[in-house]
């Protein structure tokens, strides 16, 4: 069936970082009759899942590899999207932001690629954010994650960052409706890490904080 | 009581006793001469506290050792000392001491006796300490010594440590106190031996060092705010502990431009350059400054220990038994490879450091095993390379092949945005100066075709060792310092860049492993 092919030849694009040749592969496929709503629930999600299956079984895919994979899926499915016949229903919607005193971008925005493929809403509070604007932001925009991106240890484990994000949803009681998800360097080298700043999940790289936020969000809708 | 009986290229150092179910790792720890480098306290997940098991019955691997370890690894007996509970005797090799030889023999020269004037110049490195006796009239050194940081105890990372200053008061005293306590002992030998005395103490450091030092402002590190700007280092003591000899530092320019790059730029006579030169000190943290069109522009890149071999499965630090250089023959197919020192067999051959690795990336590069993008061309999660010459099997994993990427991204990123900000091109550069031990052993070639540095004529590339202690130096011999030091501090453009546009762009290009693109 030609939609196998098409997985097959974008995976193998995404996989090698060739940005050129998704595109090239997704265009063709466009230009062969498949409708934009196919190309990003049957070729980009399910080649998404992929990865994440292929990451659980500890295949380590590089920086690159990882960078690529998320914008470039995330820059096919905003471009097909675009060309929706209707607008699209969405998982559910995440804000994200690198936590206070940390200026590091690069987790968080393959995180925000990943998860915009996956047709989940991001918005992005950008680096440096104090805990009052991750939960003022969760509930202007009426999101049930706040996602925490933390590239140093001393900005992981600090009483302004995720720690703070906790004691504000604790005091306003609005642990039911938003959950907490965190990431970066300092939680892959110190995998109990998530707990001590008390977070409810972290994922290891964007592809499978994906698959975290979208059980959280159901797990929220039980 | 059972006994763990310890050893280090071939030599017994050390038998611990314990008592029933210990952790390696731990047993190690209690003495200085027996602790091994780690970067997680023992977690499992730093792949640094490699040991040899040559005797003993130890349990089966963890998840953490088959993660981190080489199937050649694994079939060496080597493990992870954090991951091994003993119930009964055993010996263990030590392979990644954090006591290592100093490699860096520092050239001296006999005392001249006619008026002398002796002072100790000091370069206080995250990972080393370097100290010299500097006769500061015939500008000769006359003894030099190079150890480990003690600090190390607590944290490789400097964060670590300033974390651990911040939040515990003990311990930012105890940093400080071990610092003055090392240089003590080191000048008082001396004194002793060479019947002569000291008349001063110059320090130069990274600004975290001399926080640590001076034991205050360490907060302000922490904080982004602070990066930029100056930050007092001056001593509450005027005097070294017993010994009365006046101690001072240089101060450094911003949080994170500290004295050592700007002596060493003194060292290397960056400012005085015919054209354009560029200064690259290499380290966990790389610092690296421009000289062009009478401004100096300096940034730092933190890009991680792998250059120290650190965090790379078959990495070790450059020193005795470390496989300095690779070479790959097209012709033949054939690896080569060379040692830092002579070994009497194989078992004595420790790793790759950190340019041994460079080389590496490189020479599979041109013998086609490995995509530009860092993905081996068969798709196997490690690769065994043989170093015909040596008889030696070396083996890379996927992850050190990430870990290196990044750290050479973010130093390749480094230099094309300072270049591009500063408005110059490589083709400006009369002098590429490489300092650090990394830098010493470095081929440049190799180093240009993965785009660890710009495209520049060999005989402009200049391998300058430790500049830090050399300006330190040259600083006690002058008679001008502030000035000097005000002149290159007036041509300063600071450039942070966490608040440069478009850098992390840059940065994902440069992981990939071709020559450097200019921006
Ligand atoms: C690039 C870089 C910088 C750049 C950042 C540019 C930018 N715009 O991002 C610059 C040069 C500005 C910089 C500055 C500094 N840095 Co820096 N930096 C790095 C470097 C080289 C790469 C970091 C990176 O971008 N990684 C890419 C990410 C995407 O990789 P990743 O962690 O694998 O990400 C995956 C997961 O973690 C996960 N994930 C990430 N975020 C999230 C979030 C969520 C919610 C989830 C679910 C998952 C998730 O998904 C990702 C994708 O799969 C690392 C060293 C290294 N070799 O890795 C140091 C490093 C992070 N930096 C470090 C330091 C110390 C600093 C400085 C303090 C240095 C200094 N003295 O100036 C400053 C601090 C600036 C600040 N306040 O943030 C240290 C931290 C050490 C520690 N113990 O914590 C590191 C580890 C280097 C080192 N060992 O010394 N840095
Ligand atoms: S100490 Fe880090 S792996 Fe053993």
């Amino acid at each position: 069936m030609m939609l196998e092919k098409v997985i097959a030849a974008y995976s193998e694009a995404v996989f090698d970082t060739d940005r050129d040749k998704a595109f090239e592969v997704i265009h063709d496929a466009i230009a062969q009759g498949v409708t934009p709503e196919e190309i990003v629930f049957k070729v980009v999600i399910p080649s998404m899942e992929m990865m994440i299956k292929a990451i659980s079984e500890d295949f380590d895919a590089n920086l690159a590899q990882h960078f690529m994979a998320s914008q470039i899926a995330s820059q096919v499915t905003d471009e097909m999207v675009a060309r929706f016949q209707t607008s699209p229903e969405t998982i559910g919607r995440v804000v994200i932001g690198t936590s206070y005193a940390d200026l590091h971008t690069l987790g968080k925005r393959i995180v925000s690629g990943c998860l915009r493929s996956l047709m989940i809403d991001v918005i992005d509070l950008g680096v440096n954010v104090s805990a009052e604007r991750f939960v003022a932001a969760a509930l202007e925009h009426d999101a049930g994650i706040i996602a925490i991106s933390s590239m140093m240890v001393h900005t992981a484990r600090s009483e302004r960052g995720c720690l703070a994000v906790r004691q504000l949803l604790k005091e306003r009681g609005l642990e039911d409706r938003i959950k907490i998800i965190v990431g970066g360097a300092p939680y892959t080298w110190d995998t109990e890490l998530y707990k001590v700043v008390r977070a409810d999940a972290w994922a290891s790289d964007g592809i499978s904080a994906g698959k975290v936020i979208k059980d959280l969000i159901e797990g929220m809708h039980k | 009581m059972p006994i763990l009986s310890v050893a280090l290229n071939h030599q017994h150092i050390a038998d611990i006793p314990f008592t029933s179910s210990a952790n390696v790792f731990k047993l190690l720890a209690m003495s200085e001469h027996t602790r091994v480098r780690s970067a997680c306290q023992g977690k499992g997940t730093c792949g640094l506290c490699l040991v040899r098991i040559d005797q003993g019955r130890t349990g089966e691997l963890t998840q953490y050792e088959h993660r981190r370890l080489s199937a050649g690894q694994i079939a060496q007996g080597i493990r992870l000392a954090c991951q091994i509970r003993l119930f009964d005797h055993a010996s263990v090799t030590l392979i990644n001491p954090l006591a290592i030889d100093a490699l860096d023999n520092l050239t001296v020269h006999s005392p001249l006796a006619a008026n002398a004037r002796y002072a100790a110049a000091v370069d206080l490195g995250s990972t080393q300490l370097r100290i010299s006796l500097w006769d500061s009239v015939h500008r000769r050194r006359i003894a030099g010594y190079c150890g480990f940081n003690p600090q190390a105890y607590y944290g490789t990372d400097i964060l670590n440590r300033l974390n651990a200053a911040a939040t515990d008061k003990a311990a930012g005293t105890a940093m400080s106190e071990l610092i003055q306590d090392t240089v003590e002992s080191v000048l008082t030998e001396w004194a002793d031996t060479n019947q002569l005395s000291i008349t001063e103490i110059l320090l130069v450091g990274n600004t975290a060092m001399l926080v640590l030092l001076a034991n205050k402002h360490v907060e302000q590190l922490l904080q982004p705010a602070y990066w930029t700007q100056a930050i007092d280092c001056s001593l509450d003591f005027s005097t070294l502990g017993q010994t009365q000899i006046p101690i001072s530092v240089v101060q450094p320019v911003a949080g994170f431009v500290g004295s050592d790059l700007l002596v060493g730029l003194l060292a290397v006579g960056l400012a005085q350059s015919e054209g354009s030169a560029l200064f690259v000190d290499f380290g966990t943290n790389t610092e690296m400054a421009l000289w062009h069109r009478n401004k100096l522009w300096i940034t730092s890149v933190p890009g991680g220990p792998a250059f120290e071999g650190c965090g790379i499965s078959c990495g070790v630090a450059a020193e005795q038994g470390a496989i300095s250089h690779v070479n790959y023959d097209a012709a033949t197919g054939e690896f080569r490879g060379e040692l830092i020192g002579t070994v009497n067999d194989t078992s004595e051959i420790k790793g790759l450091c950190g340019s041994g690795l460079c080389d590496v990336m490189a020479c599979l590069l041109a013998s086609g095993q490995l995509k530009k993008n860092g993905r081996f061309v068969q798709a196997d999660s490690e690769l065994e390379i043989e170093l015909v010459n040596l008889n030696y099997r070396v083996t890379v994993k996927k992850q050190d092949i990430d870990i290196f990427q990044r750290a050479k991204a973010a130093t390749g990123a480094g230099i094309s945005k300072l270049i591009g900000i500063a408005g110059a091109t490589s083709a400006d550069l009369t002098r590429l100066c490489i300092a650090g031990s990394f830098g010493r052993f470095l081929n440049i070639q190799q180093a240009q075709a993965i785009g660890l540095l710009p495209d520049c004529a060999p005989e402009r590339v200049e391998l300058c060792g430790n500049t830090a202690l050399m300006g330190c130096e040259q600083l006690l011999s002058s008679s001008n310092r502030d000035e000097q030091l005000n002149e290159l501090k007036r041509c300063v453009e600071i450039v942070n860049l966490s608040q440069v546009d478009g850098y992390e762009d840059v940065f994902v290009d440069n992981l990939y492993l071709q020559p450097m693109l200019l921006a």
